[in-house]
């Protein structure tokens, strides 16, 4: 069971009765009205805010397509049901993957079932039933092919820019960078449309626009070449790939692939939010195989996410890492057991270590944005953590550097943090053998 | 090309220029050697864009894993510690209360300016998570900001001095410590540093050094009496308020004669509250002349107003009326604050009630008003009662023993029902904390009221300061069957766990 193979932004506007129901749903295919999404192989569901105070609850089943939807609009499939499955599609996490129906999406598939005696009766709300296998490998050959034209088109965009210059992308307006992420997103590549938009953004007001960019040009040919040779890659690299683009793996076949059981130390966690999508890193480190990986957990809309696991507390679980050759992520295979003992913080390193280091590691994988980094004797001051050696490194602009200050002193510390570019972002200090997270 | 690295910083800004102006105008420069990277060019070169962008990529990783990194001087650490960080439990209210204030937001303040005082009691310093939370909220509320100072430890004081908005805390500390310097070792301080101090200090720690040697903190007030500003001079005065006694008699009949006209008045002020005092006998002797008997018994009272006074009796106060007042009415206002109270018995033949009823019988509101003065600053308990069975007056109620003050507290309380308004002036004037039998009663009283939740509103910044901690029970059954009235729930649980909160911060000091 596959359940990577969503649908294609493409099939689901084949459904649409007219182009307004279409652009209407385009509009309302982002996380902000949303709540209490899901989906299933079969089901997705979701409620949407409307004008009304009671927000209409949306299901669809995947089988017919048969939709419901709880607006009075006449239009079948209405624009809810539409925005609903392009927002499934695009595979940003908005609608994740669940075990059960939510409650009216459930009533609803078993009531139809019940009404047209078919046979997947209970079915419909737990992902028991054998997909089509002929049916997967269409829509994965569907997918490939509108990819395959989405990066041909980037990369052309791409020489374009490269032959009439940065300066002159630089007077495009945002909506020039928009246009180009949305049709990644049309081609399904919605992790490189955030990386254009990001970089978009950023071109007009910083005034480091013109090497940022720069490399920016470098990391996303990298990406098109990659992708045009993703044949000769290894598992690995195709894995880390994914990531960047924005392909994901589903969470059953990473649990079924590589799995560690181990005792993990929560090294540091870190939380962002930019308005529409809440996310949650987590670093574990295993104490048999001294590995470090990042646990993600995402939460749109109304969504809460999971609470945040203790720093420095030990967990006994089984990992199973996602395909990637570094920076590697993971998720639970089951729930963890937090243990008795807590962890000790690895000894660290100095920062020209831990810059090799992760060197090492951006040269296995191009597209990691981060590495974990333990530092022994690090001391914090107002702008930039100094190693025993003398060796800085900026922090971070998200660092709260009052926090870090006021636990350290100033002091020789060990310090867990991520290294970003050129910059620091501390996650956890040890002072006085106490493990605190920032 | 001596060093590779420059040979390949200036490729990056020959890609950095191309890129810039686009390959249709600009060549891109041929590869640098990247040494053991072991990148070659193509065989067969590519277009200009795709030469471009690779070089993009190329220097993009480069730059990325190549970066050397800078190096600086370590910043200053902070000092050692000299006192303990507050015990666990402590440290634990401290977090509930800066980041979830149980009562509400409004009671924060209150609650941490209780926490941070009873920590700087037992010696202790907040520990160094809290310290940013902490000196944004006393940046923002000036009452925090002492208390703060004294337990921020030798941590909080370096960090602060490393952000501009939290400069206060350099002065607010120096304070801070001559007090708890004084308060601690008992000690007060030495002349010679007595008159290094600023004026804010020097009143704050003269306040403490009163209350553990009287007569050697007149001594540093009198050290540099007279190099002082009148300014100074009067704040000095202000201070012998505490324990006040007849050994202040001589400074303060030596300041009658100030050149400052607010020195002099507060001297006057001060010596009101000394019955034994020259001064009480010079005003009593003034007043004889002017109190006669009335009646075939004798059981009237008659007061005749003052002449113009001569210059000794102006220099004992009876100078110029304040604004809107009859001059000779204000003398003897003055004469009656100033004299002994036992001349009135002397006088009338009578005990200090009837005195009282006579008076007010005669209607002598100048004569009144300067009794209520004297028993003020005297706190005169039987005197006290006389006034207060003529007539309502709060100030005189701190001069009664607190269980009578308590006792009439709760008659006007009584008597105020319908009046809500005035409730928390009544409630007010028995200092806290209370007694837990007021506590407990004044609790009934309101419950039992049918503007109960009108009288909790009027009295809640009183019933924050002053309910003893058994209310906490009959406020728990209240709470519960409050139910309806949502108003009142709120202010009884904020009131409830106030109470419990500041309790538990107590015992966690013990």
């Amino acid at each position: 069971m596959t359940r990577w193979t969503r649908w294609t932004a493409a099939q689901v506007a084949g459904l649409a009765p007219d182009a307004s129901s279409l652009a209407a749903a385009r509009r309302l295919a982002r996380p902000g009205p949303w709540s209490d999404t899901g989906s299933t192989d079969v089901l997705v569901w979701g409620k949407c805010q409307g004008s009304g105070k009671t927000p209409y609850q949306v299901s669809v089943d995947l089988t017919g397509p048969a939709f419901r939807c709880s607006c009075p609009s006449r239009k079948f499939p209405c624009k809810h049901g539409l925005a609903l499955l392009l927002l499934w599609v695009d595979g940003s996490g908005a609608v994740a993957d669940a075990a059960e129906a939510a409650g009216f999406a459930q009533e609803w598939a078993a009531e139809r079932s019940a009404r047209t005696g078919a046979k997947a009766a209970g079915d419909a709300a737990h992902p028991t039933r054998t997909p089509d296998p002929a049916a997967a490998a269409k829509r994965l050959e569907e997918r490939l092919a509108l990819m395959d034209g989405g990066m041909d088109d980037f990369a052309r965009w791409l020489t374009d820019l490269a032959r009439s210059g940065t300066a002159s992308a630089r007077q495009q307006s945002y909506a020039w960078w928009d246009g180009t992420a949305a049709r990644l997103v049309d081609a399904q590549l919605p992790g490189l449309a955030d990386d254009v938009r990001a970089v978009g953004g950023a071109v007009s007001g910083r005034p480091d626009w013109a090497e940022r960019l720069l490399v920016a040009l470098g990391r996303w040919w990298t990406a098109t070449r990659a992708w045009a040779a993703r044949e000769s890659l290894g598992d690995d690299q195709v894995g880390d790939l994914r990531a960047y683009l924005g392909w994901s793996v589903s969470s059953e076949s990473v649990r079924r692939g590589d799995a560690v059981t181990d005792r993990w130390l929560v090294l540091g966690a870190h939380r962002t939010d930019d308005g529409r999508l809440q996310q949650q890193r987590t670093w574990l480190r295993g104490h048999a195989t001294g590995e470090t990986v990042q646990v993600l957990d995402f939460a749109a809309g109304g969504q809460v996410l999971p609470v945040a696991r203790i720093v420095g507390s030990s967990l006994d679980a089984t990992l199973a890492r996602y395909p990637g050759a570094a920076v590697r992520r993971a998720l639970f295979v089951d729930e963890p057991v937090v243990a008795d003992a807590p962890g000790r913080m690895p000894s660290g390193a100095s920062l020209e270590h831990a810059r090799s280091a992760a060197a090492a590691a951006w040269g296995l994988n191009p597209w990691a944005r981060r590495c974990p980094v333990v530092l022994d004797e690090a001391k914090v001051g107002l702008d930039r953590v100094v190693d025993a050696e003398g060796a800085s490194v900026a922090l971070a602009d998200d660092a709260d550097v009052w926090a870090l200050l006021a636990v350290t002193g100033g002091r020789p510390t060990r310090l867990f943090g991520e290294l970003e570019e050129a910059r620091l972002r501390p996650l956890t200090v040890v002072v006085d053998g106490e493990v605190m997270g920032l | 090309m001596t060093d590779p690295m420059s040979g390949v910083d200036t490729w990056w800004g020959e890609v950095g220029n191309a890129a810039l102006l686009g390959t249709a105008r600009r060549a891109v420069p041929d590869l640098p050697d990247l040494g053991p990277a072991g990148v070659r060019p193509r065989e067969v070169p590519g277009p200009r864009e795709e030469a471009l962008l690779e070089a993009a990529a190329l220097g993009g990783a480069a730059l990325r894993a190549g970066r050397r990194l800078d190096h600086a001087a370590p910043p200053a650490a902070a000092p050692d510690e000299t006192r303990p960080v507050a015990p666990r439990r402590a440290v634990q209210l401290l977090e509930l209360v800066l980041t979830q204030p149980p009562a509400g937001a409004a009671q924060r303040v209150g609650l941490l300016v209780h926490w941070l005082r009873a920590a700087d009691d037992a010696g202790c310093r907040v520990p160094p998570v809290v310290l940013p939370l902490l000196l944004g909220m006393a940046t923002a509320s000036r009452e925090l900001r002492r208390p703060a100072a004294a337990v921020l430890g030798e941590r909080g004081r370096w960090l602060a001095a490393l952000r501009e908005e939290w400069g206060w805390v350099a002065e607010a500390t120096a304070g801070a410590e001559a007090r708890t310097a004084s308060r601690l070792s008992g000690a007060v301080p030495a002349a010679d540093d007595w008159a290094r101090l600023s004026s804010t200090d020097r009143a704050a720690v003269l306040a403490s050094a009163r209350a553990v040697d009287a007569a050697d903190a007149r001594a540093l007030v009198e050290s540099t009496w007279s190099t002082d500003s009148a300014r100074d001079r009067r704040s000095h005065l202000e201070a012998l308020r505490v324990g006040l006694g007849a050994d202040d008699e001589s400074l303060l009949e030596a300041a009658l004669d100030d050149r400052a006209g607010t020195v002099r008045e507060v001297a006057a002020e001060l010596l009101d509250a000394l019955p034994g005092s020259r001064r009480a006998a010079r005003m009593a002797e003034r007043l004889r002349p002017l109190v006669h008997r009335t009646g075939m018994l004798g059981r009237g009272v008659d007061v005749t107003l003052p002449d113009e006074p001569d210059p000794a009796a102006v220099r004992d106060g009876l100078g110029k009326p304040p604004p809107r007042r009859s001059a000779r009415g204000w003398w003897l206002e003055q004469l009656s604050a100033g004299a002994p109270l036992e001349v009135w018995s002397e006088l009338t033949g009578a005990d200090p009630a009837t005195t009282v009823k006579r008076l007010t019988d005669a209607q002598q509101p100048d004569v009144l008003a300067g009794l209520r003065r004297a028993v003020r600053a005297r706190r005169d308990p039987v005197w006290a009662a006389a006034l207060l069975e003529r007539g309502w007056d709060a100030t005189l109620v701190p001069a009664l023993p607190r269980e009578a003050r308590e006792r009439v507290a709760l008659q006007r309380v009584d008597a105020t029902t319908d009046r809500v308004h005035e409730l928390g002036a009544v409630v007010g004037a028995v200092d806290p904390p209370w007694s837990p039998d007021f506590s407990v009663a004044l609790l009934s009283r309101l419950r039992a009221s049918k503007v109960g939740s009108a009288m909790v509103l009027a009295t809640m910044p009183h019933l924050l300061a002053g309910l003893h901690p058994v209310s906490l029970d009959p406020l728990e059954r209240w709470v519960a069957e409050a139910g309806g009235d949502q108003a009142l729930s709120t202010n009884l649980r904020n009131l409830l766990q106030f109470h419990s909160v500041k309790r538990s911060i107590t015992e966690a000091f013990r």
